[in-house]
């Protein structure tokens, strides 16, 4: 490796080989199946049989690339002080914890104050405040928890997706999904789903878009970028989200499929198959 | 802790579990544990030096280990240091505030560290494992360790949390590797008639001067070190096998039930974790205890569980290694 590496080299591609409108690949999990990819046991047979009382009602696995997160929604359910209960809509109470070995620029440790998992949290929580249908659950509490596991730039983008898909696995009412993309802008050129390390190079943003009708429920810029390029960038993005919302669709149609079918046969038909590999004996 | 469960389901556990034959609602012996599926290595964390994931039914602890260089005053010892840390996610106790969950994940951690970093003045005639575990993290003896940080994520909480948190610690430390040292010394030019200042790069040009400017491990005024090789064929920590085991028997007044589900440890809240450590043939050391919950117990009954326990530690710790075995050699 040269002593630096190109953002966008003569040919057209990216440092990791993509061309500039090219997303990373996308790994969704929907439900309460295992945490990361298909190499985690499901113990679905397991699971089912002992299920604890604190189960999240909605989860959701998803990894932009080397970027990895877990979401879980537990609610609507009563408000846990009262203090927190709005008596005509639902709270909404955003979390984000890092695990300490998840990478990117945080080698320390981040505590539940940090200042940088706040700003997430509020983020997170303002993109989904028009969305959520609040006013059907009044005087009730939405938890939603983001677990960042791996970071490879994007966490925003991932963190919202993740929680999308963990709401509606939670079947909380939504106006419409949020899809979330992150944008930057090398010279002239615009880079879709960026890297940490085009992260650190490039001015870029994050866009929240709701794909049906359009509308933008976050956007959050940290540096500097031409207005004159502003639109471009903007324009491209959001026509990111809406590949990016057909995959989430697709794997929430699966979802509903394989739980419609379990229903009509009365029992599962998913599971019970890697759980042998990586089981130990019974004690 | 808040609960969960009402007088009349509490009272149902408890009833069942005393009548006889025991009766466990998931149709468990008392001492049987529910499924323990393990996974090891770069799957859970490609970024830390070993981790590991561990999931017993509703409960999944992921753990990492991580390695970082540390200049060692005179002071310290000649050894490395092991730092454990335990996070939990919210999602794990999603019933509690934030200070609950912070109170809980202290708890944990201090148990692990008390269990993972012994006082260095210990007497004991056998060399525990830390101490043949701080000897692999040694670089340059008096001058250079690697500090292990342990750190282990609750991820979820389905009860028995305790077994679970020591037996991920014990599968992420039996996956790390510690990368391979050399040491190296500059010497001064003009004393010896060698060009000091090595640089790495130019291989080549020093093939002759890297011969006579390194020195073995033994040496002790080595002022530096180097990576040997690729940090994924680093050496095993030496010790991995006796690295310690928590058993946990919730207690009711005549009989003890093994790997308690979340519903069973409101029910039963009374719970002994008892920690041991086995040497090479198998002979059990006693690395740590913690009665938890309301209520107390005869003494006698307890030499009986020590005993007891340590059966279960030994079949835990044999099915659990034979795993890791298989996952990486």
């Amino acid at each position: 490796m040269g002593s630096r590496v190109e953002i966008l080299n003569p040919g057209g591609y990216r440092s990791d080989g993509r061309k500039q409108y090219e997303l990373r690949s996308m790994d969704i999990t929907l439900g309460s199946t295992s945490s990361s990819s298909s190499t985690v046991v499901h113990d679905l047979q397991n699971a089912m049989a002992h299920p604890h009382p604190t189960a999240p009602d909605g989860r959701a696995h998803i990894a932009h690339g080397l970027t990895e997160a877990t979401a879980q929604v537990f609610g609507p359910r009563e408000a846990q002080m009262r203090r927190d209960a709005i008596h005509d809509r639902a709270n909404i109470n955003v979390q984000v914890v890092m695990l300490p070995f998840s990478g990117g620029a945080s080698s320390r440790r981040r505590g539940r104050g940090d200042k940088r998992l706040l700003e997430l949290a509020a983020a997170i929580k303002s993109t989904f405040e028009p969305v959520i249908q609040t006013g059907l659950y009044p005087r009730s509490q939405i938890d939603i928890i983001v677990e960042i596991h791996q970071q490879d730039g994007g966490v925003l983008q991932a963190a919202i997706n993740a929680a999308t898909l963990a709401l509606v696995d939670a079947g909380v009412a939504l106006y419409d999904q949020v899809v979330a993309v992150s944008a930057g802008l090398h010279s002239t050129a615009v880079l879709l789903d960026l890297t940490h390390y085009e992260e650190n190079d490039c001015p870029h943003l994050t866009v929240g878009v709701m794909p049906r009708s359009g509308k933008v429920t976050l956007l959050n810029m940290e540096s500097r970028l031409h207005v004159s390029r502003f639109e471009h960038v903007f324009s491209v993005a959001c026509e990111a989200a809406k590949i990016i919302k057909g995959e989430m669709g697709n794997t929430i149609g699966q979802r509903t499929e394989s739980l419609v079918s379990a229903m009509a046969q009365g029992e599962p038909t998913y599971g019970r198959t890697a759980a042998a590999d990586d089981m130990m004996d019974e004690i | 802790m808040a609960t969960i469960l009402s007088k009349a389901e509490k009272s149902y556990i408890v009833t069942s579990l005393t009548s006889s034959p025991p009766l466990r609602q998931d149709g468990r012996a008392p001492h049987d544990y529910r499924i323990i599926s393990v996974i090891t290595g770069d799957e859970v964390a490609p970024l830390a030096n070993g981790s590991a994931k561990i999931r017993v039914g509703g409960t999944e602890v992921v753990s990492a280990v991580r390695l970082e260089v540390e200049d060692l005053t005179s002071t310290d010892a000649h050894k490395g240091r092991i730092r454990c840390n335990v996070t939990c996610s919210p999602a794990a106790y999603p019933h509690l505030n934030g200070n609950q969950q912070d109170d809980i994940q202290s708890d944990l951690t201090s148990i692990l560290q008390a269990t993972f970093t012994s006082n260095d003045g210990s007497t004991s005639t056998t060399p525990t494992f830390l101490h043949q575990m701080s000897e692999t993290l040694t670089i340059l003896p008096g001058r250079k360790a690697w500090l292990l940080n342990l750190d282990a994520v609750v991820l979820s909480d389905g009860g028995n949390v305790y077994d679970v948190l020591f037996m991920a610690c014990r599968a992420a430390l039996w996956n790390t590797r510690v990368p391979k040292t050399r040491a190296v010394e500059y010497r001064d030019p003009t004393q010896k008639g060698v060009a000091g200042e090595k640089t790495i790069n130019n291989d080549v040009e020093m093939t002759d001067l890297w011969k006579s400017s390194v020195q073995t491990k033994k040496a002790t005024k080595a002022a530096d070190f180097e990576l040997e090789d690729y940090w994924d064929h680093g050496e095993p920590l030496a010790g991995r096998a006796r690295c310690p085991i928590a058993i946990t028997l919730n207690l009711l007044p005549t009989v003890h039930i093994l790997d308690a589900t979340r519903t069973e440890e409101q029910a039963v809240p009374l719970k002994l974790v008892i920690i041991y450590s086995f040497s090479q043939d198998g002979d059990a050391c006693f690395a740590g205890m913690r009665m938890l919950g309301p209520g107390d117990l005869p003494l006698e009954y307890l030499k009986g569980l020590l005993g007891e326990g340590e059966k279960y530690a030994k079949n835990l710790i044999l099915s659990l290694d034979s795993q890791l075995k298989t996952q990486w050699s």
